[in-house]
């Protein structure tokens, strides 16, 4: 072998490995206390020594300000959906710290991209509340990211705020510091069933169910059981695998052979199937009307698919056009932000989300502004007003809260009505 | 000097042993659990590397499949430690006979490797009568295969709504120690007559099999063992994220997995160390910054995107100018890391002797000796005097 080569190669590997090895040791040693308002972060000395896991839970009286962390996915598949809500949630924060803050302290804001990977989210939870010290951290993410970071957080006895997740089995699968602050998939299913069948008279469906995510398998089972237990039949059930493009018509072909035709349709779908679904079926000649979740609560469906779009009711987390000053105000200080308006309702969700850890915290925290504290205090939560309606953990931390009713119609999306679900 | 610090057994056994004890050890007592979770998932992806080197690297197949197995490994590892309560409450429908099989961690991970390597034994016999580009194909449609199977079959996993609640037995120790004996066992096979005959194999399959070499049979034991320790990275990483989907399972993962191979030198095992590392740390260190930063008293804005930005231009320079990744062909690291030569070298009392005159060597050798005092200067002059003389 050539002399010359083994050595050059021998020095690039030993150099690039020690290398790795001092960056790994760099990461031990030091610590990046990256905890500042707003979103520049200072990279001075090493000042907050790499914090004990113990501090997060103790009891916390004394210090002027809280600090509250952000894991929102900025990129990724999840990116529509926490863009949005993480510039709704600052925007509160801004709020609130210019109207005093929380109780007289500050809040410090600390956040990070979780990249739409779990490996990243479970990672970088842990950094939030061991190395900045987070109290309680929002955001999350995708149900499978929100569990497996809301686990470590729940290791840490720290509260988690998921935002995009409706995961309905969150506390039941992580513990009692996960909070969601949208309502779960079984509320917005039971919602849609009962106004198809109670409010429009519809008394029978059948369901078209993406059967690649969770999300779209909850909606279709709560659907599903809400509607044959108030009195309607389901006639039907067919599952389609999501591949991005997908051909409906084995679903199409199964209502058609029926032998009464369903009086409605309920379609468990993502977004961008949306246009494609509707398209599909209308052009077959099938024009019941068709309900589903906040899967559908987009503006570019009913643009895309134009005149297939119509007659589509579906649940969504929030009305922009409500006639409510603390919409009106929410839209002209996000719009004056920004300089667009929201793109979806998840964005008033990270507003809530804020202002609902200020009404925790100020109405039921007794002064304990510890990780522990905020728990607590976040749990006794029973009438938040939030601009997406009322909050309450009564029932638990999935929240029973308002579910708006929308329509699209004629290239536009209408909403319709509002219902707070009663208490269970 | 450099030729002969890398070959002291003494140096080895520092760099590669040592030294990364002692940074385990002081991540695990001392600081945050943040450190540890990072430490834990680099290590799993050294073993998730490390078994896909020896398709693409050793032998010579190019598969993208890498995250079918560890899929197999995830489920098959979980639904193996949780208990019966737990199954029959999170998978509904599950058969009796599943739900009452509960293993301690280590043998749930050799049964689940090893369902792992049944698979890959069944999916073998049609994939690997491919070959190149082709072969690699078949091998995303095994992903998809596997993904379909693990969606629709929700009576044995639950479907696309995933399993959680598998116990965190994916300590940092636990991690190490299974980290260690699998690049063993994996540096053995390549050291032996096998791993010469993949090397024949991967450089002229036809020219192999003239000599006698069964390529056929050798190509599905490569397949095989890169799935069972596929496997096992999927159980360690399963039970150390407490949670799993099919959808963890696919391109994004496999893609990753092949980021890492191809970034660290895929044709060693060696390879699954830089290549992991670069993968799972820069992107914990780039996250800091993503949200803006201060350099030199100026504001740089929030970044978003930044970390993805920063590791395809980093993947695009090294496919460009390092082919062979990081290491370059060079096995170095795993030969310190287990080679007879360095552990019967720091048992000899000239290896320490020899380290000791080459770090001396080194120094005086160095261009930055300056003489300072009126002895050394004399010194200087002197020894000038006698080279010129020679």
């Amino acid at each position: 072998m050539n002399k010359r080569k083994m050595s050059s190669n021998a020095k690039s590997v030993g150099a690039v490995f020690l290398a790795v090895l001092l960056m790994a040791m760099a990461l031990a040693g030091c610590s990046s206390s990256s905890g500042s308002a707003g979103s520049t972060a200072d990279k001075g000395s090493s000042a907050a020594a790499a914090a004990p896991a113990d501090t997060a839970g103790t009891e916390d009286a004394g210090g002027d300000t809280i600090i509250v962390g952000g894991l929102w996915q900025t990129t990724g598949f999840m990116a529509d959906y926490e863009i949005p809500g993480s510039e709704g949630f600052e925007l509160a924060l801004e709020e609130i710290n210019a109207a005093g803050g929380i109780d007289g302290k500050q809040i410090e804001y600390v956040y990070y991209n979780g990249e739409s990977e779990l490996d990243l989210n479970s990672s970088l939870i842990a950094k939030l509340i061991d190395v900045d010290g987070a109290k309680v951290v929002v955001g999350l993410g995708d149900p499978n990211s929100a569990i497996a970071s809301g686990t470590v957080a729940q290791g840490k006895g720290v509260p988690t705020l998921a935002t995009s997740s409706t995961l309905p089995y969150t506390q039941d699968r992580v513990g009692d510091t996960a909070f969601l602050v949208p309502f779960g998939d079984n509320v917005q299913a039971y919602a849609a069933a009962e106004y198809a069948y109670s409010d429009l008279g519809l008394t029978s469906v059948y369901v078209v169910t993406d059967s690649t995510d969770e999300y779209t398998l909850s909606l279709s089972k709560f659907f599903q059981e809400r509607f044959t237990a108030i009195g309607g039949t389901v006639l039907g059930e067919n599952t389609y695998d999501d591949n991005g493009y997908t051909d409906f018509s084995p679903s199409i072909q199964k209502i058609k052979a029926l032998d009464t035709p369903p009086e409605a349709l309920f379609f468990a779908s993502f977004t961008d199937q949306g246009p494609t679904i509707l398209k599909q079926f209308r052009d077959a000649g099938l024009d019941q009307p068709v309900f589903s979740g906040d899967g559908l609560d987009s503006v570019a469906i009913a643009e895309i698919a134009g005149e297939a779009a119509n007659n589509t009711y579906f649940t969504t987390h929030v009305d922009y056009t409500e006639s409510n000053a603390k919409v009106a105000n929410f839209l002209a200080a996000y719009t004056a932000k920004y300089g667009e308006e929201p793109l979806n309702a998840f964005a008033a969700l990270g507003y809530d989300a804020a202002y609902l850890i200020k009404y925790a915290i100020e109405k039921n925290g007794n002064g304990d502004y510890s990780a522990e504290g905020i728990k607590n205090a976040l749990g006794k939560v029973t009438d938040f007003e939030g601009i997406t309606g009322t909050i309450s953990y009564a029932n638990g931390h999935v929240p029973n809260k308002t579910v708006y009713i929308c329509e699209f119609k004629d290239g536009t999306k209408v909403n319709l009505l509002s219902v707070l679900p009663a208490a269970e | 000097m450099a030729k002969r610090l890398f070959a002291n057994p003494l140096f080895k056994f520092l760099v590669t042993v040592a030294a990364p004890l002692i940074a385990l050890f002081c991540i695990y007592f001392k600081v945050a659990e943040y450190y540890q979770i990072v430490v834990i998932l680099f290590m799993i992806n050294v073993i998730l590397t490390a078994s896909l080197n020896i398709t693409n690297g050793f032998i010579g197949i190019f598969s993208m499949g890498q995250a079918g197995f560890m899929a197999i490994g995830a489920y098959a590892g979980s639904l193996l430690t949780m208990s019966a309560d737990l199954k029959i409450s999170r998978i509904p429908g599950i058969p009796e006979w599943l739900a009452n099989v509960q293993l301690p961690f280590i043998p749930a991970l050799i049964i689940a490797g090893m369902v792992a390597a049944a698979a890959a034994v069944i999916f073998g016999f049609p994939v690997l009568r491919a070959k190149g580009h082709y072969l690699a194909v078949m091998t995303l449609g095994m992903i998809i295969i596997i993904k379909a199977i693990l969606d629709n079959n929700s009576n044995l996993t639950n479907g696309a709504k995933g399993i959680s609640g598998m116990e965190r037995f994916s300590t940092l120790p636990v991690v190490f120690a299974v980290m260690i004996v699998s690049l063993f066992f994996l540096y053995r096979m390549t050291k032996s007559a096998f791993g010469r005959s993949m090397a024949a194999i991967r450089s002229d399959a036809d020219a192999a099999s003239s000599l006698g070499i069964n390529a056929t049979k050798y190509r599905m034991i490569a397949f095989v063992v890169s799935a069972f320790f596929g496997a096992v990275g999927g159980a360690l990483w399963a039970h150390l994220q407490q949670t799993i989907a099919p959808s963890l399972f696919y391109f994004s993962r496999t893609f990753s997995i092949i980021e890492m191979s191809v970034l660290g030198g895929m044709s060693t095992l060696s390879g699954a160390f830089p290549g992991a590392a670069i993968v799972t740390f820069v992107p914990q260190i780039l996250a800091n910054f993503e949200n803006g930063f201060k350099i030199f008293g100026f504001d740089v804005p929030a970044l978003n995107g930044l970390s993805a930005i920063v590791m395809s231009i980093v993947f695009i320079l090294v496919i460009i100018k390092w082919r062979g990744g990081v290491t370059r062909g060079s096995e170095y690291i795993v030969n310190a890391m287990f080679g007879k030569d360095t552990w019967t070298g720091i048992l000899r009392k000239q290896t320490y002797i020899d380290f000791w005159n080459i770090l001396c060597g080194g120094f005086k050798n160095s261009i930055h000796y300056h003489p300072h005092t009126i002895e050394e200067k004399e010194q200087e002059k002197k020894n000038e005097q006698e080279k010129n003389e020679q």
